[in-house]
């Protein structure tokens, strides 16, 4: 009556009638439309970082140039965001400004990550002392404001934009530490690690090839949220006059300029300010559309 | 247990400590034995089978002779060898020798990575470096376990319950073990599932001259592929014998009582269990064990001298057959 | 909410269950699943029905119907006539069906999924009666649950409860919290919480799954007991055959969505009709010994499901005619089959 097992092969799945993979994930994601427009958003913004050197309308007004004819003109068709204080086309800095703004955002994120996340591996997967050490740094770190620190650390290591960023990383790991500590003591209880630590493998391979891979949705939700206020801290710094120094065309030093001309010429400060305003917006809906594109799972 | 065991615990215990409110103030710390001096033999090519409720030891005992855990006291030897604490480069060698099958079959798998990966690793760790060698290999290991080769470039998550499973086995067999310890290979699988997952083994097992412990609670499992079995109960063995024995002639009253209480599906094979009811008892406490039969508070068969005296020894019987019950063994 | 449904009006109801032709369709995003094609079931006061099945056969979607906890947006009832206590739900407001719930009782597979960790035993217990005798209102429910005197009464009738269930010292278990009782001791609260609201229907969806075998036994004879003294009538859903033989006198089987074969257990299970069940009850290993058998082939597929019957691209005895659906047809006493082997074959 029945088949012999033993002459079984499985047959793989019929064919499923569902959408490929990917398709299908992108269409759960872009039901969160907020999220969907932060995307597209922030992808435009990369684009415009990218191609910026090509588009801009006046190429020469991206650093130094000097234009006393047009200085401080209000938006008109020429300049639909009006000039700054020595002529130069506000649109152009604003589109040249995102190049900088999103490469912070990147650096920043780099340096936290490469920090953060190994130390909150190794801190939840060896426990004990070490978990002890590396946390209590952790939250002491966690206990000055990420601005305040960097402004320290800028000011000893001289203001410039790059000095901004490393300072911006160091302190910023604090966050993905945490997160990447209270992951990996969940994960390393599930079976698959036991496995992979039953057939030998080295703790090293544990940490970065098992258990990493499954907690990566948490980071990214993370890295997203974060990246905004990258952006926001950095701008922050420059319109302090701790980061990016004119004639540099970097957002928040522009609201820094521009902020002496208010309110007659409003569009100096407020158009880099709307930037800023956007790439933040953009990032958190992001990283709150991933977080609950995550959590469905 | 005898000389020609080819796995074999001897007096192994495994405890492990157990913080609770002691009497007075601070937290005290006791100790808790979930394998409790536990001597048993495995000859090669056989399949042995460990059966108990939850609670018994049966999956820390499997992970003993696995060497995923040491033991607290008492060795584990394979094939001569001393395993019970090997580490390190010694490890990876000897998962050449001996594998587990772990309990879940779905949890067995790290869902980011592919079934190729996951057979992969064992291979790495055993130095096989060629891409194109591993990809090789992984296609014959899914081949043994009638899957089809694209799979290895699947995820868990597009698996079925009995292809998990058989992914695992597949890892299992990647270094060519000579032994398998399978804990509850079938439990989380369908009923007809259960049935092809126990013919591949078994194929797998004669085409391979294996040797399988198998763990379960499943009479039924134990019926259709063991040759031998020990029935544990509360970290002891208590009975031991082929099942063949055990079934027409349980000795050990928990062994009757675990045997009255399969649910019987076909009317014929009802006069093939006894009919016996366990009593309604506490359980002991695992942090504070009676020195006396740890079965006495459930036992229907229980005699006053059961409480006075220390817990039965392992006595071996005629044919192979070994009992741990005052009972069965006679007075002291 | 006006109870339109008075006790003595359902208590005297037969059948109490009634599933005619159900066929219910399930929206997802990738398509329409058709995961519940044809089941025909009944329950009559005072019997315990068994449904068996693998799964993903539609046994759960069968009880959450039942349970009237089925999502209705996504899930569509395309077919069928669903009879509860005598009534046709399709007949009954949204009111009265709400009503209705009160009579059916729930006993999961999972203690721990009900009861709640941070709560004792009796709290707990005493939460459920209370509302129970609040008529499902909200406010009422607050009012009551901290009147001291209808909580007194109401632990009176916990321990009682708990005192069916064959607990031997109920005050001790009301003091405790979930995580101090055992296994077997949790699934008897259950027991008796889902006694609590003098229900006449209870659906157990695989109650004893978690539990060590010998305590299985004695849970298996308790509910039996529990269902008999109470007059209670019972749907036992598992994929344990010997279980249903136990507790069960009359089993349906169900593969992907159709009942496709029925009757009184024991027959059903010595003496299998549909190529279904007979593969079923081979699958189970033998006592006497030897490798069991299995059967060839998968699940379909919901989204696209093989046309006519749908066990037919496993089937052994499979034809043609298996394209189009098999009519389910008497065969034997109180025995039912939907497999065109057994068409023309009558009682």
């Amino acid at each position: 009556m029945t088949v012999t097992a033993l002459e079984l092969v499985e047959q793989p799945e019929a064919a499923p009638a569902r959408k490929t993979g990917f398709r299908r994930r992108f269409a759960r994601f872009a039901r969160n439309r907020l999220a969907l427009g932060g995307a597209i958003c922030l992808l435009a913004l990369v684009a415009v970082a990218v191609l910026a050197p090509w588009i801009v309308p006046y190429p020469d007004d991206v650093a130094d140039s000097l234009n006393f004819d047009a200085v401080l003109q209000p938006p008109s068709l020429a300049h639909p965001m009006g000039t700054d204080e020595v002529g130069r086309d506000v649109l152009t800095r604003v589109m040249a400004g995102a190049q900088w703004s999103l490469s912070m955002a990147a650096i920043v994120l780099a340096i936290a990550v490469t920090i953060g996340v190994p130390l909150g591996l190794c801190a939840g997967y060896y426990g004990g002392p070490l978990e002890q050490v590396l946390m209590r740094i952790t939250d002491g770190f966690s206990a000055v404001p990420a601005l305040v620190l960097a402004l320290a650390i800028t000011v000893l290591l001289g203001p410039s934009l790059v000095n901004a960023m490393i300072a911006i990383g160091f302190v910023w790991w604090r966050s993905f530490a945490r997160i990447a500590h209270g992951q990996t003591l969940s994960k390393k209880q599930e079976t698959y690690v036991t496995v992979a630590k039953s057939l030998g493998a080295s703790d090293l391979h544990i940490m970065f090839r098992e258990i990493l891979p499954n907690i990566s949705s948490p980071l990214l939700v993370s890295i997203s949220l974060n990246a905004g206020y990258a952006v926001l801290t950095g701008t922050a710094l420059s319109f302090l006059g701790a980061g990016a120094r004119p004639p540099t065309p970097e957002w928040g030093q522009m609201v820094a300029s521009g902020r002496n001309y208010l309110p007659d010429a409003w569009w100096a400060s407020l158009f880099p300010g709307l930037a800023i305003f956007v790439t933040v917006v953009s990032f958190n809906l992001l990283g709150d559309g991933l977080r609950d594109y995550f959590s469905d799972e | 247990m005898s000389e020609t065991a080819f796995l074999q615990a001897d007096s192994v215990t495994k405890a492990f400590k157990v913080r609770r409110k002691g009497e007075g103030f601070g937290m005290q710390t006791a100790s808790l034995r979930a394998v409790d001096d536990v001597s048993l033999g495995i000859r090669q090519g056989e399949v042995f089978a460990i059966v108990g409720e939850s609670g018994s030891g049966k999956t820390t005992l499997a992970n003993l002779l696995a060497r995923v855990t040491v033991p607290t006291e008492g060795r584990i030897v394979l094939d001569g060898d001393e395993i019970s604490r090997s580490s390190g480069v010694d490890l990876r060698s000897l998962r050449r020798q001996i594998q587990i099958v772990f309990q879940d079959p779905g949890a067995s798998l790290n869902p980011r990575q592919t079934v190729g990966e996951i057979i992969a690793l064992p291979l790495k760790l055993a130095g096989m470096r060629g891409r194109r060698d591993r990809a090789e290999r992984i296609a014959e290991l899914l081949e043994a376990v009638h899957l089809p080769a694209d799979f290895a470039s699947r995820y868990p998550v597009s698996l079925s319950g009995g292809q998990k499973q058989r992914v695992n086995i597949a890892r299992a067999l990647a270094l060519e073990p000579q032994a398998l310890v399978l804990d509850e290979p079938t439990s989380a699988l369908d009923v007809s599932v259960q049935a092809r997952i126990l013919a591949l083994l078994m194929t797998l097992k004669k085409e391979r001259a294996l040797t399988y412990v198998i763990v379960t609670h499943n009479f039924g499992v134990v019926r259709a592929v063991a040759d031998r079995v020990a029935v544990m109960y509360f970290g002891k063995v208590v009975e031991v014998g082929t099942v063949e024995q055990l079934m027409a002639d349980p000795r050990h009253p928990y062994t009757k009582t675990l045997l009255s209480a399969i649910p019987v599906v076909r009317e014929s094979e009802r006069a093939l269990i006894p009919q016996i009811e366990a009593r309604d008892g506490e359980l002991p406490s695992f942090i504070d064990p009676p020195r006396h039969c740890s079965f006495y508070s459930r036992c229907p068969a229980r005699q006053p001298q059961c409480l006075e005296r220390d817990h039965p020894p392992l006595v071996g019987l005629s044919q192979g057959r070994e009992v741990s019950c005052h009972m069965v063994t006679g007075p002291a | 909410m006006p109870d339109s449904l008075s006790y003595a009006q359902v208590a005297a109801q037969a059948p109490v269950v009634s599933l005619n032709g159900l066929r219910i369709d399930f929206r997802t995003t990738d398509g329409v699943e058709q995961i519940i094609k044809d089941v025909t079931l009944r329950i009559d006061p005072g019997e315990i029905v068994g449904l068996v099945g693998e799964s993903g056969c539609g046994k759960s979607v069968t009880a959450k119907l039942l349970l009237g906890i089925l999502p209705m947006p996504p899930a569509v009832v395309k077919d069928g006539r669903i009879e509860m206590f005598g009534r046709n739900l399709a007949t009954l407001s949204d009111a009265e069906r709400e009503a209705m719930k009160k009579f059916v009782a729930y006993v999961p597979q999972d203690p721990s999924a009900v009861l709640n960790p941070s709560f004792t035993i009796a709290s707990q217990m005493i939460d459920m009666i209370v509302w129970y005798e609040s008529d499902r209102r909200l406010l009422t429910y607050f009012r009551k649950r901290h009147t001291r005197a209808i909580v007194a009464r109401a632990r009176d009738h916990a321990a009682h409860l708990l005192e069916k269930v064959y607990i031997a010292d109920p005050e001790q278990v009301l003091r405790r919290y979930p995580i101090q009782l055992s296994g077997g001791m949790r699934q008897r609260v259950l027991l008796a919480m889902a006694l609590s609201g003098s229900p006449q229907l209870m659906i157990a969806d695989e109650p004893t799954t978690a539990l060590d075998v010998t305590v299985q036994k004695r849970t298996i004879e308790l509910l039996k007991d529990l269902v008999e003294r109470e007059g209670l009538a019972g749907l036992y859903i598992t994929h344990d055959l010997g279980v249903a033989r136990d507790i069960c006198a009359r089993t349906y089987v169900m593969y992907a969505g159709m009942t496709v074969e029925d009757g009184p257990t024991g027959p059903l299970l010595d003496s299998p009709l549909h190529p279904y069940t007979r593969g079923l009850v081979e699958a189970i290993p033998s006592l006497e010994g030897g490798l069991p058998g299995a059967i060839p082939g998968q699940v379909p597929d919901y989204l696209a499901p093989p046309p006519g019957c749908r066990f037919a691209p496993r089937c052994p005895g499979a034809s043609e005619r298996c394209r189009s659906t098999p009519p389910r047809r008497e065969a034997g006493t109180r025995r039912q089959v939907a497999c065109w082997l057994y068409d023309g074959v009558h009682a």
